[in-house]
């Protein structure tokens, strides 16, 4: 027989046939998702979306990470990995954690955002953004000054009728840069690499992982300008709509699935009960001392 | 047509002008397009049409595996869009080791914007924050890249340079490719002339009328002018401002003999062909 493990990761319990070392590894439970290893279709069958390496139709989603693995993710309960010949398990569980996740919980009608989230007096607090704004690094450094982290990247939110939006939290990692990790004086000779040829590090936040969903009180999109000093400006209620959607991970993801609609209704729930701020930094230098403290100041009156 | 129309150039050559001629062609606006929107298709080393388009968070990714991908991507939005897409490019034309170009020629067009390199040292400087030696040796690097430093995010991906002259001929000679050389000289000495030239090159069905206003919205001082009201969003920090001067020649005042000797001996060949000297 196989070897499984069960974890726990965005609310879930997972069964996995993949020894996935980011996870928080739990004794018992009934599984809401499984991840196995098999033969993965070349394609889906009437896909209604084909993209360059992905492609989708309600209650199916595939992937191809060229030379690390095939991701099929269906129906929300099941994620088949087909990996290469040549492949190494950090990065079969790289893209799995990523982008196969964030299918699997768009399939799950899960609200996905691309940010990373931490708590802040029993409120959750999301910094969103594009690739490279730099969310990553300042959860970590808001990690160092003892605020606990939810999610890294991918950045579930739960809407429901009962209770107000919920960050569910993903699980303890956070993947630092080189140069990031510099500026927060972590030393990463002893961290792992996320994949062998790049100068990128997982941090694992064990200690200081929130638990529990937290509701979304605020969120930061974080930008860069041409400017000088840091500058959070509240967005005017039409424009929350817009940032909300704009910065779902991976949008083309629901086109496939069918799942706009009710995308659409839950950036309304979130953009009524958070309040959504633009950050913008000067650009050239990230200048992380100066957006961390004008940021805690906020943070500090929520 | 349809498909992608690449906006080429070595950076300082008249790409951003170029691409506010045809933001005010498209808009067909009575008013200048204001220069913080300019609706072209963004650049090609973006980072977010990739990861949206592969699925794939090109942050987890090597430089060799994004340009593995990078020739698919171009080649899915060339077959998708319904009006050509302008994308502005600073990549040399490269190829993959399987001799696949990193930007695809099916389904695409382009325009090389081209300048003389004695003007574009000056320009680059200011843009690259360096002293005019350190310019010029870059422009003379063949491994001269943007956005390359392994041990970060940059906000684009990584872009191969080479030298200003092999940028050049990567480009005017690459096989196959359908392209036009727009000599930025020619644009601020005979705009008229030389944007209707490209246009129809391109095969585009506009009225006279609406180059000649594009033509006069686009004009520096309009620029410029705009840059000094609202700012210019994609002015690289610590330069006091983007649209600087917009002339030519003006490396007459400011290339000692010594620099102006290196430029040329460097470039002679692509200068000539070119007619800078």
């Amino acid at each position: 027989m196989k070897q499984r493990y069960l974890y726990h990761a965005y609310g879930l319990i997972i069964l996995s046939e993949i020894l996935l070392t980011e996870l928080k590894e739990i004794g018992e439970g009934e599984p809401d998702v499984v991840i196995r290893m098999d033969i993965v279709p070349e394609s889906i069958e009437d896909a209604v979306v084909k993209m360059v390496r992905f492609e989708a139709s309600p209650g199916a989603f595939l992937l191809k990470v060229d030379g690390i693995a095939k991701y099929y993710v269906r129906e929300g309960k099941e994620i088949i990995v087909e990996p290469y010949n040549v492949a190494r398990e950090e990065d079969i569980r790289l893209f799995l954690l990523g982008s196969a996740f964030a299918a699997l919980l768009h399939q799950r009608q899960t609200l996905v955002l691309h940010g990373s989230a931490i708590g802040v007096n029993g409120k959750g607090v999301i910094f969103t953004g594009v690739s490279g704004a730099g969310k990553s690094t300042l959860a970590a450094a808001l990690f160092q000054k003892g605020y606990p982290i939810l999610t890294d990247d991918v950045c579930a939110v739960k809407i429901s009728a009962q209770e107000a939006p919920q960050i569910i939290p993903g699980f303890p990692r956070l993947k630092l840069w080189a140069d990031a990790a510099e500026k927060l004086g972590t030393d990463v000779s002893n961290l792992p690499r996320i994949r062998e040829k790049l100068d990128k590090y997982g941090l694992k936040v064990e200690n200081a992982f929130q638990q529990q969903p937290l509701p979304v009180k605020s969120i930061y999109i974080l930008s860069n300008q041409d400017q000088e000093g840091v500058s959070i400006t509240p967005l005017a209620k039409l424009d929350k709509l817009e940032a909300l959607i704009k910065n779902t991970y991976r949008f083309r993801f629901l086109e496939g699935q069918g799942g706009k609609p009710r995308h659409f209704q839950q950036c309304v729930e979130v953009a009524k009960a958070a309040e959504i701020y633009q950050v913008v930094r000067p650009r050239g230098g990230f200048c992380l001392d100066e957006l961390v403290s004008a940021l805690e100041k906020e943070l500090r009156e929520l | 047509m349809k498909g992608i129309v690449w906006l080429a150039s070595y950076p300082k050559s008249g790409n951003t002008w170029f691409r506010t001629l045809i933001s005010n062609l498209m808009s067909n606006s009575q008013e200048p397009v204001d220069i913080n929107q300019l609706s072209t298709g963004g650049i090609a080393s973006g980072r977010e049409r990739f990861d949206e388009l592969t699925g794939i968070e090109s942050g987890d990714l090597t430089f060799e595996e994004i340009d593995q991908l990078r020739p698919e991507v171009y080649t899915y939005l060339a077959q998708t869009v319904e009006k050509p897409l302008f994308v502005k490019v600073h990549d040399a034309y490269t190829y993959l080791s399987d001799g696949r170009p990193l930007l695809p020629s099916e389904n695409c067009k382009a325009i090389y914007l081209i300048r003389n390199p004695l003007d574009v040292a000056i320009s680059f400087s200011h843009h690259l924050r360096r002293d005019l030696d350190t310019t010029i040796e870059r422009m003379g690097d063949s491994t001269f890249c943007f956005c390359a430093k392994p041990d970060r995010m940059h906000n684009q991906l990584r872009q191969q340079l080479l030298t200003w002259s092999e940028h050049v001929e990567s480009w005017v000679d690459a096989p196959g490719l359908d392209i036009h050389v727009v000599r930025y000289e020619d644009l601020k000495a005979q705009p008229l002339e030389t944007f209707t030239q490209a246009i129809s090159f391109l095969g585009l069905t506009v009225e006279e009328e609406q180059i000649q206003r594009a033509v006069e919205f686009s004009d520096f001082k309009v620029l410029k002018k705009q840059e000094e009201e609202k700012g210019f969003k994609e002015k690289p920090p610590g330069m006091p401002a983007f649209f600087r001067e917009g002339k030519t020649g003006g490396w007459k005042e400011r290339l000692n003999e010594e620099q102006v000797e290196k430029i040329i001996n460097q470039h002679r060949r692509v200068m000539e062909r070119f007619h800078y000297l």
